[in-house]
């Protein structure tokens, strides 16, 4: 396939648009093409780029200057009696008056307040793209690395409708090169929290991501503590049911290797001396993988049941779904493959499957929610002394 | 993908009306099941005109325009799309006719959106506001960021800033923004695709190797 066949479908490569033949031309082409594979890398940024945009909120006035208008603007199907219309001209011919002498209004507008997360605010696009998910899971095996970018993933839009709203954009890149994922952070306040970077092929962050992660409000609380290891948290609510979809696509990105060694949650603790507040006290969690040799360092993934919105869950549900999740690992003790099992059971998901709505119609108020929180150490060592961080006070886990 | 979707965006309450019973409504002449739409989608509408405009004014003044061509239009809205897409389209149809007949004043590129606050402070002074964030320094290396994308975004033409808007800034999927638009999903393709293309070459240089 040439290059420039392939550049012309990247576009459509990130959004899930291609057929599964021509995903696959592309995938192996970019493979082994590292112009192309530039190309894509680029291309993901700009959009991740541009969907981090901040949302803005509509003037405080405008509803209410639209409704002032109203009068003039009856819908066509229902034009009121004639003598209404003449009061309707006559007000307008006043209205028009009333404009006129205002010459300039105050159309106040605001951004959402980022440190607030945005209880009942509207959403946006909810669909979660777990693309070509299992292509690289199941058969290349961890060598395949995923550019995975999951956008503009915002908090909870209170109770009734929490989390998932965003989209989740997967392509691939080549083994050698950099991985990256982007995760929603609970916390919006600090807007590079909804991005991080692991580092692939055994590397770690390049020297500019590491000093741009470390501008993140979050990054701070490992980093303030000394003999800390810096680690990136993530902390979002998802689907109990997508949980599975969500560890594949870490499984995918060669992002843990459970079967070789698991270890316990108060290993993981251990693992995080020294960081105390990422490794939470929490007794529910539930699962700890550590990676491979030479893959990028530790990954945890803990689970557990969503506080917040589990008055609008069925409880019986939120606990049992969990528990399910749990019993394969607790069968054998958290020790080697205990995460393993059930993620193997998960490849056999159909491979056109590309697209997963994590958050559609009103079954997001009823499926359980849980919270996950994804912990990425930025660094095989220690933190040898702690930078002084005006941040670092502030807890890791917003929750 | 409607309706549905639509109406979880705004507040819950017990009982509440559909995006497609407020349209109803409103065709029928009722202001008040209107005022329930503008209140639901006011805020989209307005971000996507803004990334449209670049500016809080003219991004007002077309939403503003857009509801009440919509008010007036009710009777064309055909049940087959989501109020929603048929807004957008209105509102995209209103923002392009502004900028065509000139009425809008040109594209300004407003400072950094994140505090609330338009044009011309610098960056650091717009961080510095901000009580709970990273410190000022660090802010301003977001909003300096952000000011690329948002200008790079804005020399963009129409069309593709409008399409790059729907589809990577409001997560629109082809088949809505092909309706939004008018225009076919294969024009929607290749569209987003150059539209892309030409903003990732004017961002490559600017912005760093992350996706901030």
């Amino acid at each position: 396939m040439r290059c420039k066949k392939v550049i012309g479908q990247l576009s459509a490569y990130l959004d899930g648009q291609l057929s599964a033949a021509e995903r696959e031309a592309v995938r192996s082409h970019v493979a082994g093409c590292a112009r192309c594979r530039g190309e894509l890398e680029a291309l993901g940024r700009t959009v991740y780029a541009v969907a981090d945009l901040p949302r803005l909120q509509a003037p405080s006035d405008l509803r209410d200057q639209v409704m002032a208008k109203l009068d003039q603007a009856a819908p066509a199907e229902a034009r009121p009696p004639r003598w209404r219309v003449y009061w309707g001209a006559a007000a307008a011919v006043a209205f028009a008056v009333v404009i006129m002498l205002l010459t300039t209004r105050p159309t106040p507008s605001r951004t959402e307040p980022e440190a607030v997360p945005a209880a009942g605010k509207s959403v946006r696009g909810r669909e979660i793209a777990l693309a070509n998910r299992d292509e690289s899971a199941g058969r290349k095996g961890v060598d395949e690395k995923f550019l995975r970018t999951v956008t503009n993933l915002e908090p909870s839009a209170g109770p009734a409708y929490p989390f998932m709203a965003g989209r989740v954009m997967t392509g691939e890149i080549a083994a050698s090169s950099i991985e990256q994922i982007v995760l929603p952070s609970a916390n919006p306040r600090a807007s590079y929290s909804n991005a991080f970077a692991v580092a692939a092929k055994g590397g770690w962050l390049p020297a500019e991501l590491q000093k741009d992660a470390a501008s993140d409000e979050q990054l701070k609380a490992p980093e303030a503590e000394q003999g800390a290891h810096p680690v990136l948290q993530f902390t979002f609510r998802m689907k109990q049911s997508q949980v599975p979809l969500l560890k594949d696509a870490l499984a995918a990105a060669g992002l843990q290797a459970a079967e070789e060694k698991g270890v316990r949650a108060q290993e993981a603790q251990q693992t995080y001396n020294g960081a105390p507040r990422l490794a939470p006290a929490r007794t529910d969690l539930d699962e700890v993988t550590q990676s491979r040799a030479g893959a990028a360092p530790v990954t945890a993934l803990t689970v557990h049941e969503d506080r917040i919105t589990t008055a609008n869950t069925p409880m019986a549900a939120a606990r049992a779904a969990p528990a399910a999740m749990r019993a394969p690992q607790s069968a054998v003790g958290g020790a080697a493959g205990g995460v393993q099992q059930p993620m193997a059971e998960k490849k056999t998901l159909p491979a056109e499957v590309t697209t997963v709505y994590l958050a559609s119609k009103v079954e997001a108020a009823e499926e359980p929610l849980v919270q996950v929180t994804l912990l990425f150490p930025l660094a095989e060592s220690p933190v040898p002394a702690a930078p002084p961080a005006a941040g670092a006070a502030t807890s890791a886990t917003p929750q | 993908m409607s309706d549905t979707r639509a109406d979880q965006q705004a507040d819950a309450p017990a009982v509440k009306r559909t995006d497609a019973e407020l349209a109803a409504a409103s065709g029928r002449g009722d202001p008040a099941a209107f005022g329930e739409l503008v209140l639901r989608h006011q805020d989209r509408a307005f971000n996507l005109a803004f990334r449209l405009t670049g500016s809080h004014e003219d991004a007002a003044d077309a939403v503003q325009e857009a509801f009440l061509k919509a008010y007036r239009g009710m009777a064309s809205f055909r049940r087959q799309s989501s109020f929603y897409t048929w807004l957008f389209r209105i509102v995209v149809n209103e923002v392009r006719s502004r900028q065509r007949s000139g009425s809008s004043r040109p594209a300004v590129f407003t400072l950094s959106s994140a505090d609330g606050r338009s044009t011309g402070d610098p960056p650091d002074a717009a961080a510095g506001l901000r009580s709970t964030g990273p410190d000022p320094s660090e802010q301003a290396s977001i909003a300096e960021r952000r000011q690329i994308v948002e200008a790079a975004l804005q020399s963009l033409e129409f069309d593709q800033r409008a399409i790059i808007a729907l589809r990577d800034i409001e997560g629109r999927d082809y088949a809505e923004i092909a309706e939004m638009l008018g225009c076919p999903q294969g024009t929607v393709k290749s569209r987003l695709h150059r539209a892309r293309m030409a903003l990732k070459d004017s961002l490559a240089p600017k912005l760093g190797p992350m996706p901030q």
